[in-house]
């Protein structure tokens, strides 16, 4: 429909006005401050810029050339598509599962909800030293669990083969209870009295999730896979609060490995064509869980 | 009268659910219980589970070592500020991804998901120079003006206004009402569940943001909570004056805030009527 | 008229005088929190008290890992603070490009500021290329402590702390224990930081050190690290991996939860430890030996930016900050290494180290302290050095193709 056509309609003038005054002061906001940079960001790949000095010579595609060629980089993106494809499905299926759970008032379920969000509202750090007690190679709770259950202990964090798998199970843990909340709210907005129906006629908890929750809850849940995803990809503080990278860049994400190159090394420019690099795999598995969602307008 | 079977499941779930809980609790307990603890007793093994003595001056003390009540007020002004600024932006903005059409509207929503695919490292410092541009360096308004709208919210509000069937709308469009009216008094009352956890996701992000608070502050009278937290912890890898009690028992106060809002925003969302099974 | 211009001109030339002498407003970065804040405020508004014209601001920059960032992107949106307290081995980032002002023209022409008087690793970590651009104020070296009691129960004499390599693997062996039979020890010989994040290559170079390695080679354009001392470094670590005498995810407090008899770390914690164990319980010493005694120094020093809007007035104020009086109040306060020879001759100072063998001990060590070079490449190759390092112990390879791998790499760096 052309712009010219919408504004002919009379019913639909009023909606292009009051879509811009709505729409303005977010995107006023967003182009400013978070456009901007971005496009700033998007001129520095293409240069060099040392921070300290003005000078920003142009190198055109130099930057893309050493990051392709440089097999740290390649190795930390690697761990970054490990880690995320750990942290996504399990996260987003236990927190649907905590959701499901706790969506009505039984007894108790303040407490259980609270409980579960805990994690998620405390801060990286203060996770960061309860975890490194629990993945202690001598001491630490689960090593000493698996003794007492007379099991081999693990080398959680200092083992390069266990240590990103120890990460994924602690941001699966102290993310669980954001995207409950999501689904939760996702829940309340599912008309209970569908769900009354399908159980008058015959339906079983089951039956009633797989025909009645599911379906509706389907953008939330594209919703929750999709920032997730977005997210997770751009991981950066348990990196930088627990591990260092380490054991031997075991944990090193490419977030991580970006940041090192521009504050560590002040190669802005480097560190600029690397962000870009993640925005384009993050835009094309965007649009992949896009085409792979259930093609209903209500959805997407 | 409940049959057998469904006590049966109850009491397994009651039980998954307890297991689960200890598992999230756990840590927390850990934090709690070392917040009263010396460092030594802190650490020790066999792990010791209750303090002795329990250091509860910790609590009064923390206040005293860094200005932790005036870092305390600027998060909880900074927070709420910008908790309810993303609300009101984001449902106006949403409205308009999910009702109102005009040819460019799918681009922007296609530009606003992609701007949250940016590394924020690399845009920290172009981001600065806007806020030394205006003059804002070492202000309430560097803390708060670039946050007060985010493209999250949006996709947020955007995947709830979507559910809400049309129908409703439609009788409110045809009786005249103006676009703006029904997403106030008919799309946001439908929506209060989201929109309450927006806020409370909004208040909880800016609340645990470290990086640029520091970065963009620099007199004490600015500083958020989490600049606090991180003056306590000083120097604590390599070595330094770090008191590990004080930091956990300021660690569990900043936690206190979130989880008021938090409480608040559950009962919103709670919904009344009990379906677990068979009724009366 | 010409009788009224003349009063004007005199009127004015008579207030200019009367006009107050300029002002200059100074910021100054710290990453102090807690006492050593207070301390160092306290130090600030003495100054400011004394010298009107010259007002000094302290602000809080973050710790120092983090005051890195905050300084990149102040100075790039041209926000930076005049002064700063800087790790001294960030000498070169900011130095290179011209964002630090040279001190040597300002020491030479202030008669009060005594050059000899500082201790050579103090100096020497103030320098790239061979010119200061900062002046010290915070030293101190990697010492050993050790647990006492800890020591009298495995039957060594605690007076008698691992004078080298043999006897520190040896005491190790005797102080790594199995209390509870599970087959992991509960407690360890020693503990110190082996991961490349955790700041490892500090200590790494002081066992490279003390088997004579060097570094870089004379011309200062390649690595000559992977040297027979680099591997025996790293073999000892490898040992120590290996046999479980030090843990490799160490907790924040082993040697203070007495988890480990046996520490490395810096001359500063003594502090620390003096005031939650007790001085009975715990004893410092120089590290052990091999062919050299030798060990690593850090610190903070202060420094000055371009961005400074009087550069002599922001060296009054460093050269103030690093004074023999100051310098032996911080010292004293903190546990701080003193930066000037002549604070050991004070008599507070001097007072001190009578009443405290530890502190004796402490500033000894100096003696025989290397800094870490302040190369613009030190940065990057020190990374390198230090993941090459972490890679052989914990997987327990041979370090020497980990290493001449590094040598590669670092001597890539030179050739950029």
């Amino acid at each position: 429909m052309r712009l010219r056509d919408i504004l002919r309609s009379p019913l639909r003038r009023g909606d292009v006005y009051t879509g811009i005054v709505c729409l303005l002061p977010s995107l006023a906001v967003i182009a400013v401050f978070v456009v901007f940079p971005i496009f700033f960001s998007l001129f520095l790949s293409f240069h060099k810029w040392a921070i300290l000095t003005p000078e920003k010579p142009f190198v055109g595609l130099a930057n893309f050339q050493r990051m392709f060629a440089s097999p740290e980089f390649w190795q930390c993106l690697g761990n970054t598509f490990l880690y995320t494809a750990g942290v996504v499905p399990v996260g987003a299926a236990a927190s649907l599962g905590l959701a499901v759970l706790l969506d009505r008032a039984v007894a108790g379920s303040g407490f259980f909800r609270t409980a579960f969000f805990l994690p998620t509202i405390t801060s990286i750090i203060a996770i960061a030293v309860v975890w490194l007690w629990v993945y202690d190679d001598a001491n630490g709770l689960f090593n000493t669990l698996l003794r007492a259950l007379r099991l081999k202990p693990v080398r959680w964090l200092t083992s390069t083969r266990t240590s990103l798998l120890s990460l994924v199970i602690m941001t699966v843990w102290k993310n669980a209870g954001y995207h409950m909340v999501v689904f939760l709210a996702g829940l309340q907005a599912i008309p209970p009295s569908l769900a009354e129906a399908a159980t008058i006629d015959g339906a079983g908890p089951g039956q009633r999730f797989r025909y009645v929750t599911w379906p509706l809850l389907a953008p939330t849940t594209v919703f929750v896979l999709v920032t997730n995803t977005i997210f997770t990809f751009q991981v950066f503080g348990p990196i930088y609060v627990m591990t260092g990278g380490g054991p031997v860049r075991s944990t090193s994400v490419i977030v991580y490995y970006l940041y090192q190159r521009a504050f560590e090394f002040q190669e802005m420019g480097y560190a600029s064509a690397v962000a870009w690099v993640i925005f384009l795999i993050l835009i094309s598995l965007t649009v992949l869980q896009m085409r792979l969602s259930p093609r209903r307008e209500q959805i997407w | 009268m409940v049959s057998p079977a469904v006590a049966l499941r109850r009491s397994l779930l009651y039980l998954a659910l307890g297991l689960l809980a200890a598992v999230f609790i756990v840590p927390f307990l850990w934090m709690l219980l070392a917040s009263l603890k010396s460092t030594a007793q802190i650490f020790a093994f066999p792990p010791r589970i209750l303090p002795r003595p329990a250091i509860w001056k910790n609590y009064l003390r923390v206040w005293q070592v860094v200005p932790l009540a005036r870092f305390y007020l600027n998060s909880i002004l900074v927070s709420g500020v910008v908790a309810f600024s993303q609300v009101v932006t984001s449902a106006m903005a949403a409205y308009v991804f999910a009702r109102l059409y005009f040819p460019a509207r799918n681009l922007i929503f296609i530009v606003y998901l992609a701007v949250m695919m940016i590394p924020t490292q690399v845009t920290v410092i172009p981001l600065f120079i806007i806020i030394r541009r205006l003059g804002l360096v070492d202000t309430y308004g560097a803390l708060i003006l670039p946050f007060l709208a985010y493209p999250f919210g949006a996709f947020l509000l955007r995947q709830f206004f979507l559910t809400i069937p049309r129908e409703l709308e439609d009788a409110a469009l045809v009786d005249g009402c103006p676009r703006l009216w029904i997403l106030v008094r008919i799309i946001m009352p439908l929506s209060r569940a989201a929109m309450v956890t927006l806020g409370m996701l909004a208040f909880m992000f800016t609340w645990n943001a470290f990086f640029w608070p520091l970065l963009v502050t620099n007199s004490s009278e600015h500083f958020t909570i989490q600049v606090g937290l991180a003056m306590l912890r000083t120097q604590l890898v390599s070595a330094g004056d770090a008191d590990w009690s004080l930091l956990m028992a300021a660690t569990v106060i900043s936690i206190v805030p979130v989880l008021v809002f938090y409480l608040f925003a559950q009962k919103q969302i709670i919904r009344g009527i009990t379906m677990t099974g068979l009724k009366g | 008229m010409k009788r009224r211009m003349l009063l004007i001109a005199l009127l004015a030339v008579l207030t200019a005088g009367l006009a107050p002498a300029q002002k200059v407003s100074l910021v100054l970065w710290h990453s102090y929190s807690g006492v050593r804040q207070q301390l160092f405020e306290t130090l600030i508004k003495e100054w400011n008290k004394a010298n009107p014209s010259i007002n000094v601001k302290p602000e809080y920059g973050g710790s120092l890992w983090s005051m890195r960032d905050k300084l990149l992107t102040a100075i790039a949106g041209g926000a930076g603070p005049h002064l700063a307290e800087i790790d001294s081995y960030w000498t070169p980032i900011f130095a290179k490009p011209g964002s630090l002002v040279k001190l040597e023209p300002y020491m030479a022409a202030d008669a009060k500021f005594n050059k000899a008087d500082l201790a050579r690793a103090s100096l020497q970590s103030t320098q790239y290329l061979g010119e200061s651009y900062s002046i010290p104020f915070n030293l101190s070296t990697i010492v050993m402590y050790y647990n006492k009691p800890l020591f009298k129960a495995v039957g060594l004499d605690p007076a008698k702390p691992p004078a080298d390599w043999d006897e520190l693997l040896a005491f190790s062996q005797k102080l790594t224990v199995d209390k509870n039979g599970d087959g992991t020890p509960d407690q360890r010989g020693l503990v110190f930081p082996n991961k490349a994040n955790l700041g490892s290559v500090w200590y790494w170079l002081a066992f490279f050190w003390q088997q004579e390695g060097k570094l870089f080679n004379d011309a200062l354009n390649a690595g000559t690290f992977n040297s027979e001392a680099g591997a025996l470094a790293t073999d000892l670590w490898r040992q120590f991996a290996r046999e479980g005498l030090m843990s490799l995810s160490p907790g924040s407090a082993d040697f203070e939860a007495e988890l480990a008899a046996m520490e490395l770390s810096s001359s500063s914690v003594m502090g620390r430890y003096r005031d939650n164990m007790g001085n009975a319980r715990f004893g410092l010493s120089a590290l052990p030996k091999a062919k050299a005694v030798a060990t690593v120094t850090g610190g903070g020093n202060l420094a000055m930016f371009s961005s400074c809007p009087d550069k002599k007035a922001g060296w009054a104020v460093l050269s103030w900050l690093g004074s023999t009086q100051v310098n032996k109040r911080w010292a004293l306060a903190t546990g701080s290494i003193p930066v000037r020879q002549s604070v050991l001759g004070t008599p507070e100072y001097g007072d001190y180290l009578m009443s405290d063998p530890k502190g004796n001990m402490m500033i000894s060590t100096l003696q025989n302290a290397y800094i870490r070079p302040n190369l613009p490449e030190y940065g990057d190759a020190s990374r390198i050095i230090a993941m090459a390092v972490e890679e052989a112990v914990f997987k327990d390879t041979d370090p020497k193709p980990l290493l001449d791998k590094a040598k590669a790499e670092v001597d890539a760096l030179f050739k950029k």
